[in-house]
């Protein structure tokens, strides 16, 4: 996985670019965190007891993130709940693809058609780690995103 | 068809039996970790694995196997290979033919079982960025993002546990 501040930067960048109000921007973010918040954490948390983390696991697929974001959108008011879900989704979605885009050296956590499959795949862009090398031009570009909705007046 | 979405969303949203339907998404959750805890073809860490192909040599020499974030932990002599350490519990295992990297530089390999905790090298990549850094940028994005999230919605009791009161556009 690439690491979590490149996950949180990019829906940062597109957001405010796309000059999106704060409720939608902190909800779009927070999709594109969800999934290994709340999956990969637990098992680095957990790292010596597996099994238990492994119940954490399937939050890393696409069924798993549907039913999160379901469970999670209730907490909001009835009114809200069906956009919120479409951004959170959407911000699912967007880490998905980031991940799909990786290559590593054992794919086996990344089941893209889970239950139907356990077949695995990736597109082999980049490393995980190297995602770290990109967060200075990352960081450039989310400064571009706010000068950009700066200088259309919106602060 | 388009409405028919619409009128399946809105009841599946709507506060009419929300406890119920949560503990329904918990339960289809819960079936839906069981089975992939029991199907995935490779099950439990790294670590483990190794154990479990080393109780069983015969069964598992000449198989491939995959291993991420692997701390080189010595270099045997005559370029012959290194030593790794996997997993918390830091498992030794013998990688004939890693020559490359230095002792606590992390390597992610793929390597063929020959018996005990030796495998032969087919793939190595030394990681660029030490891991400690991906796990600090990884840390400060999540309080990050928590942050916006509170200062954005903040909690009110009651059927809507969160509402939109602080919300800033």
């Amino acid at each position: 996985m690439p690491d979590l501040m490149t996950h949180l930067l990019i829906p940062w960048a597109v957001g405010r670019t796309a000059a999106w109000d704060r409720p939608r921007l902190a909800i779009f973010c927070l999709g594109a965190v969800l999934p290994d918040l709340v999956s990969r954490a637990p098992s680095i948390a957990l790292g010596r007891w597996p099994e238990a983390a492994s119940i954490f696991s399937a939050f890393h697929t696409p069924i798993g993130v549907l039913i999160l974001c379901l469970g999670l959108v209730m907490i909001f008011p009835e009114q809200e709940r069906a956009r919120f879900l479409s951004w959170l989704l959407t911000g699912a979605g967007l880490h998905l693809g980031l991940d799909l885009l990786q290559l590593t050296v054992r794919s086996d956590n990344y089941y893209w058609l889970f239950p139907l499959t356990f077949k695995d795949f990736q597109l082999g862009l980049f490393w995980p780690d190297q995602t770290v090398l990109a967060l200075p031009g990352l960081m450039i570009l989310v400064l571009a995103a706010e000068l950009l909705r700066r200088r259309r007046g919106r602060p | 068809m388009r409405s028919l979405m619409g009128a399946m969303t809105g009841r599946l949203l709507s506060d009419r039996y929300r406890g119920l339907k949560l503990a329904l998404l918990g339960l289809i959750y819960l079936g839906l970790a069981v089975y992939y805890q029991a199907g995935r073809p490779d099950k439990g860490a790294q670590w483990e694995r190794v154990f479990r192909w080393a109780a069983a040599p015969g069964l598992y020499q000449g198989r491939s196997l995959g291993l991420t974030q692997a701390r080189v932990g010595r270099l045997l002599p005559r370029d012959q290979g290194a030593v790794v350490l996997v997993g918390p519990p830091k498992v030794e295992v013998t990688v004939l033919g890693l020559t490359k990297g230095r002792p606590g530089q992390l390597v992610d390999l793929r390597a063929s079982y020959q018996g005990g905790a030796a495998f032969v090298l087919e793939e190595a990549r030394l990681h660029v960025a030490p891991r400690w850094l991906k796990l600090g940028v990884s840390l400060l994005a999540a309080a990050l993002v928590l942050l916006l999230f509170f200062r954005t919605f903040s909690f009110k009791p009651g059927r809507d546990a969160l509402s939109r009161t602080r919300a800033k556009r």
